[in-house]
């Protein structure tokens, strides 16, 4: 039981990556983490022993991001409708490619719903797969293929509508 | 395979989600249809987009009040900052201390001055210096200590290397890495007082193992990798 402790330090890399896919800011994600930490230090019983621990403590990062952190939060709209988004352009693809306006993409997928956000980083940033990804989420597989495919497509569309041709010159 | 390939199903293969079946059937619609093709190469430009913008939580440092959150629970542990400044003048041998170091801490000071009471800035210029295997002395608080590289780690953006420490008062082991920007002391784990030669403690060398773990690292790096990656520099 005393290892616990360390398992946990060991983990807080990774934790901090997998709080950032719930906040937008760096500073909440740490909050979040702490948050998270204590309270399974305070119910590591209840951790089955053999299975993941990352896992386990993301479950509780969630709930208590879902419980308390995201209440004095303005709304943020759940989108899932079925819009169909428009098929980003080859030159626009280009643009992309060849410009990675980093801060750009951070503000993009800032922009977009927590749910679609939080799918989005936790399989192309963290790592996950579609199943892991569903488990972390609790929802179904179906549900986090949906939201990730529609982050990806708003995500690239932002991308071109902001992205200046490159004879443009500066940005604004 | 029949109808219209899907967003859903062309981002499920090109993330590697999709059953051999579907995965050649979407192989020879790609072949077909240039702009199929095309938005499949959106999924995967997407993939690689996001974890450049958001992917560096990894490397970070992790802050020490988080880890002080953590092992500050423990009630063998006191609270990080009294420890540093105790550390030397404690009864050392049944107790832990862990310190995640900021690159603040070595910032212009070298020696072992109070601003940086466990002579991160000396263990940093040793890493730098030895290979594994290799002890230097270095000056830890006004006095000598015996320096030793154990291993040497690859991990993504640069190398780590274990190291261990034995002082007259007191012995550490930790972890320090070079991402890109010069070596800084990232873990440090007191194994016993005032025995060079103590064994370390089980929960010493099990932070270091666990810290290692979480970095990624699989074996050490041989004589000669070390030698390649030290000559490359």
């Amino acid at each position: 039981m005393a290892d616990f402790g360390y398992d946990i330090v060991a983990l807080l890399p990774r934790l901090r990556g997998l709080a950032r896919t719930l906040t937008r800011s760096r500073d909440a994600a740490d909050d979040l983490v702490q948050a998270a930490c204590e309270k399974a230090l305070r119910h590591r019983e209840s951790w089955t022993p053999g299975t993941r621990l990352d896992a386990w403590l993301f479950r509780i990062m969630r709930n208590h991001w879902v419980d308390t952190m995201r209440r004095s939060r303005p709304d943020m709209p759940i989108d899932d409708g079925g819009a169909e988004m428009a098929l980003p352009t080859e030159d626009g693809r280009r643009v992309v490619e060849a410009r990675l306006a980093l801060a750009e993409v951070r503000r993009v997928a800032d922009s977009l719903p927590d749910e679609q956000r939080a799918v989005l980083l936790l399989v192309c940033v963290e790592d996950l797969t579609y199943r892991e990804a569903a488990e972390m989420l609790d929802v179904p597989i179906g549900t986090v293929m949906s939201r990730l495919a529609r982050a990806r497509v708003a995500l690239v569309a932002a991308m071109e509508g902001d992205v200046p041709a490159r004879a443009g010159g500066e940005r604004s | 395979m029949t109808g219209k390939v899907t967003d859903e199903m062309l981002m499920a293969f090109v993330d590697g989600e999709t059953d051999e079946t579907t995965r050649a059937a979407i192989e020879r619609a790609l072949a077909a249809d240039a702009a199929l093709a095309a938005r499949a190469k959106l999924f995967h430009g997407s993939r690689t987009l996001l974890r450049e913008a958001f992917g560096d939580a990894r490397r970070e440092e992790v802050p020490p009040a988080l880890i002080e959150a953590v092992l500050g629970r423990r009630d063998n542990v006191v609270p990080l900052r009294s420890r540093i400044r105790a550390r030397f003048a404690l009864p050392l041998a049944a107790s832990l201390l862990l310190v995640v170091g900021g690159a603040g801490y070595l910032a212009g000071r070298t020696g072992a001055g109070n601003d940086d009471p466990l002579g991160r800035a000396a263990i940093a210029e040793a890493l730098s210096a030895t290979r594994s295997g290799e002890e230097r002395s270095i000056s830890l608080a006004g006095e000598s200590a015996r320096f030793e590289t154990l291993a040497t780690y690859r991990v993504e953006g640069g190398i780590c290397r274990s190291f261990d420490i034995g002082g007259a008062r007191a012995s550490l082991t930790g972890i320090g890495c070079d991402r890109g920007t010069g070596w800084t002391v990232e873990l440090t784990v007191e194994r016993s007082g005032g025995n060079a030669y103590a064994p370390a403690s089980d929960a010493a060398l099990q932070s270091v193992d666990a810290y290692l773990d979480a970095l990624g690292v699989s074996d050490p790096l041989t004589a000669d990798e070390e030698a390649g990656i030290q000559g490359r520099e």
